[in-house]
């Protein structure tokens, strides 16, 4: 016997048609203050429908805004929250760095947590938001988390949040922000992270972040050390600190890099393989392992990528390609396999000294 | 016999993402957010807050605000109450303006549109209407971005000066100036006779390169040639080269040869 349950789970069931709505005309209210107080009334939900609408339309002068601040200034009004909420839909005071300071004030001395959101939500897109990153009250955090950008001044406030790992949705935040971030603004996150105290369980999430990070900038920074800080210098505990972390950081770093190279620092690192021997054998490991974390989605790619560096190319950069080519092609199966195969046979046409060498090599005798 | 807790089953797809995605929008209901912080805000994958956006926006819950992103749909209001705007003076209509400042918009020299942040207009004079094809009353950031191909609410969030110019009518340089978070400023410069003259100045430098070319690189090439070889026999084509660039110069600079040359060979 098959029982359906879901009509009793349902709290309401399916009622039958109703009579047609009786239509009340309410007093409506003509001034931003009756406005204010009709919108926070949940009473009647047609009317507080209808002055949030025309909250939303209207835009408050400085008279208005004088209004909204009277009613913030009142502890008890229950207005206070969308008072606060109609700040952050209407922010011209954001064109004044006194506005700013005034709801940035405003946002540190609320005592009541929603309005406190609602308040932070208003300084989205601001640096000030960072401030609240590590309030105690969740609302408030997330509101300041959603509304970080990323800039030189919001990173050291959003790397301390991060440490202090205080909720899991921050840190999903905090790592999809970070996966946008600006590539110069790689080293000023880098030099946020080595001012922190990393403890031994904190390298797990550390490593996440790194995962998170745009590859090719952290490639730059940590394998070719390309804007490393000047370490040798600097003295004392702190610097001491600050030297383990960049080799924490390092250590992180480059193995998120290999397990998961994306496809555009693998074209970059054939590409500066094929034009620099210095560059190839420098970095010729991490190419290997982060070759072989190469998937079957990426090797049509990478295969399509060999063919266009060895448009004209020189016999040496041929030889450097083929060797990365042939490690490739040991691991694809299927057509990828024979397309890399076929790519190994066009080349040893260009010379008999090349066709000796990529057989040595598809041999394993080089 | 077999029984079935039919509540185990699939239910309405994503109904568990609608419900927290209004809920944000009840605990805030001036909220205007997009896509990808309303995912974040509910924790979900982008794809899925898309599914669960785009049936709140079919049951007439949320509504799309384009590049904005999503605000609560609370029907069709009314237009805001004139009282409203009149006591007190503490709010102003966000509708297109007749007031008189209109006339100073008209005598600006150059098109000018002011544009909210949801691409709706604030103000506009003729002389931006007329230059970009666009009629007066269906001027918005809509019209705007199918005649230009830049949409006013792409820039304003990306919060950059764009800056391109246009052909027809006639030349214009466009301007799109965000004022985050009120709206974005377009500015419309007849640059017509600019352009004429940049076509006048590049034709004179043209003609100018030309002649240098002429005059001035073979005759080098001779002397050059003369100085790498002091025995080579052709010391007249040498001397013949200085006086073409002699003469050059003169009727550059409108002025004789200096005391003591020889007379420009005609």
């Amino acid at each position: 016997m098959v029982l359906d349950a879901r009509s009793f789970a349902d709290p309401a069931p399916a009622a039958p048609p109703s009579p047609p709505l009786q239509v009340v005309a309410y007093p409506l209210p003509v001034d931003l203050d009756g406005l204010l107080t009709q919108a926070s009334q949940p009473g009647q939900p047609s009317l507080q429908a209808w002055a949030v609408e025309q909250l939303r339309q209207l835009v408050p002068t400085p008279e208005g805004q004088g209004v909204i601040w009277d009613v913030l200034a009142r502890p008890g009004d229950p207005r206070r929250l969308v008072a606060a909420q109609l700040l952050g839909c209407h922010r011209l005071w954001l064109s004044s760095p006194s506005g700013l300071r005034r709801v940035l004030g405003q946002a540190r001395r609320e005592e009541d947590p929603t309005v406190q959101a609602a308040l932070v939500w208003g300084l989205r897109q601001t640096e000030e938001v960072g401030e609240f990153l590590l309030h105690p009250e969740g609302r408030v955090a997330l509101e300041a988390a959603l509304g970080l950008p990323l800039g030189r001044k919001t990173l050291a406030p959003l790397v301390r949040a991060f440490r202090a790992a205080a909720k899991p949705e921050l840190e999903r935040i905090f790592l999809h922000k970070l996966r946008a971030l600006h590539p110069p603004l790689m080293g000023e996150l880098v030099g946020c992270l080595m001012e922190e105290e990393w403890r031994e369980g904190d390298h797990q999430r550390l490593a996440v972040l790194f995962s998170c990070l745009p590859q090719v900038p952290l490639f730059e920074l940590f394998a070719e050390e390309r804007g490393k800080p000047e370490l040798a210098s600097e003295k004392g505990l702190a610097a001491a600190s600050r030297a383990r972390n960049w080799h924490l950081c390092s250590r992180l770093a480059k193995r998120a890099l290999q397990r998961g190279a994306s496809i555009e620092l693998l074209r970059l690192l054939l590409s500066r393989s094929g034009e620099d021997e210095t560059f190839a054998r420098r970095h010729a490991s991490f190419l290997r392992l982060a070759l072989n974390q190469a998937d079957a989605v990426m090797g049509p790619e990478l295969l399509k990528h060999f063919e266009r560096l060895t448009f004209k190319a020189t016999e040496d950069r041929l030889v450097r390609l083929a060797q990365l080519l042939v490690e490739l092609s040991f691991r694809l199966e299927g057509t990828s396999g024979a397309q890399a195969s076929s790519l190994l046979e066009e080349w040893k046409q260009r010379s008999p000294g090349l066709k000796l060498k990529i057989y040595h090599l598809q041999q394993r005798l080089a | 016999m077999k029984v079935f807790d039919l509540r185990a089953l699939p239910r309405a797809p994503q109904a568990g993402t609608q419900r927290q995605l209004l809920d944000e929008y009840l605990c805030n209901p001036f909220l205007d957010a997009e896509l990808q912080e309303l995912a974040l805000r509910v924790g979900v994958s982008r794809n899925e807050a898309a599914g669960a956006l785009g049936a709140l926006c079919q049951e007439r819950l949320l509504k799309s605000l384009g590049q904005r992103g999503y605000a609560l749909d609370l029907g069709e209001a009314p237009p805001p109450a004139p009282e409203a705007l009149r006591k007190g003076g503490a709010l102003r209509s966000a509708s297109l303006s007749s007031e008189p400042s209109g006339a100073w918009l008209e005598e600006l020299p150059f098109g000018l549109a002011l544009l909210r942040a949801d691409g709706s207009p604030e103000k506009l004079n003729e002389r931006a209407a007329a230059w970009m094809g666009i009629p007066r009353e269906g001027f918005d950031g809509v019209a705007f971005a199918r005649a230009t191909g830049v949409d006013p609410t792409q820039v304003l969030a990306e919060g950059r000066v764009l800056s391109f110019t246009r052909r027809l009518p006639f030349a214009l340089q466009v301007e799109v100036r965000p004022c985050p978070p009120t709206g974005v400023i377009i500015v419309l410069q007849d640059i017509s006779m600019r352009e004429e003259l940049s076509r006048i100045q590049a034709g004179f430098q043209e003609a100018f390169f030309t002649r240098l070319r002429q005059d001035f690189v073979e005759p080098l090439e001779v002397i050059e040639e003369f100085l790498e070889n002091p025995a080579h026999p052709d010391l007249g084509l040498a001397r013949a080269a200085v006086e073409q660039m002699r003469w050059v110069l003169a009727g550059l600079l409108t002025d004789l040869p200096p005391a003591g040359g020889d007379d420009p060979k005609p």
